[in-house]
């Protein structure tokens, strides 16, 4: 499933440890995917500081895996200066750790508003039944989550039912729909009990 | 997804694997940090990270810079094999006022690259201290 997962299993056991290592995912994580959204908008480090209402050395430092010192209001600032949102949740270790494993530049992509699928379209009825197959599709993960805990199995689903970075590729409708696929119906009338 | 690079230990002909010693005597805070750091070489390489290798001002020889009440500054290099994709653990070291502690670590690493390089025997796969 995920071998990073099993890698730090033991080593999750104890709590200092485990909020290290996710503190560094994390910061590895925002470090990267802002030099890819720069990237992808062919921005010099100075542009987007400018941009940013920052200056530019502070945001070569931010633009580092070795950048600790986060504060929303700077991820809000960075944030309307590529044209995105940002979303902030708390989120399970496993995710985080997963999230970490399969961080490449696809995953950490972003579209600015202009180019944003959804709000390009015009077909808004469409839309509106991709996000309610998506909600029942979260219903289905989120029951069969509680029916695998009760059973003490702490085995893990291999989606997320939140993401703290939300992935582009598992935000399509394909990838909803395999998923759905995936639960067995043995498992949903179980965590319908 | 299955680590891209493979991390190897140097290990000294007389004192043994030095960087599993090193690791063993950090804190968990530390280690998890550390332990963080070459999970995310191993996994992702040198590229995708900004950052993640730092120079050390000698050519082939890498410091990762790793914050906290305790500076980690472990040193690698990348191979050293021709054209593998690995890196190879070669000291553990920490910054205290801007000075390597053992001092003149770079140079110490330096030269276990080149005793090496003449018996790639000398490192073995990474022994996680966790």
């Amino acid at each position: 499933m995920s071998e990073l997962v099993d890698k730090v299993r033991n080593e999750f056991q104890n709590e200092e440890y485990r909020h290290s290592y996710a503190e560094e995912c994390v910061n590895t994580m925002i470090a990267t995917q802002i030099k890819i959204l720069r990237e992808e908008r062919e921005m010099t480090q100075s542009a987007l500081a400018q941009k940013a209402g920052m200056a530019q050395p502070r945001l070569s430092v931010m633009e580092n895996a070795d950048y600790s010192n986060w504060s929303i209001n700077t991820l809000k600032r960075l944030a309307r200066a590529f044209d995105v949102s940002v979303s902030v949740k708390f989120e399970t270790f496993s995710n985080v750790v997963m999230d970490f494993e399969e961080m490449c530049r696809a995953n950490l992509s972003r579209a600015s508003f202009k180019d944003d699928p959804i709000f390009r379209s015009a077909k808004v009825r469409t839309h509106r039944a991709f996000r309610a197959k998506r909600i029942n599709s979260d219903a289905e993960q989120n029951a069969l989550q509680g029916t695998q805990r009760a059973q003490g199995t702490q085995q893990l689903l291999p989606f997320n039912v939140t993401e703290l970075v939300p992935r582009r590729s598992r935000d399509s409708e394909e990838y909803s729909s395999a998923q759905k696929g995936a639960v067995s119906n043995e498992a949903l009338s179980s965590a319908a009990r | 997804m299955m680590p891209k690079w493979t991390i190897f230990d140097y290990v000294d002909p007389v004192e043994g694997n030095l960087f599993k010693a090193w690791s063993s005597c950090l804190q968990k805070k530390e280690l998890a940090k550390l332990n963080n750091r070459l999970d995310a070489l191993s996994t992702h390489g040198p590229e995708l990270i900004p950052g993640i290798l730092s120079p050390t001002g000698l050519a082939s020889i890498f410091k990762l810079k790793i914050h906290g009440n305790v500076q980690l500054r472990p040193l690698l290099c990348e191979g050293p094999g021709r054209g593998e994709e690995a890196f190879t653990l070669l000291l553990g070291a920490f910054e205290v006022s801007n000075d390597y502690v053992p001092i003149g670590a770079p140079l110490i690493a330096s030269r276990m690259r080149e005793s090496l390089i003449k018996d790639m025997r000398r490192r073995v796969i990474h022994e996680r201290v966790g």
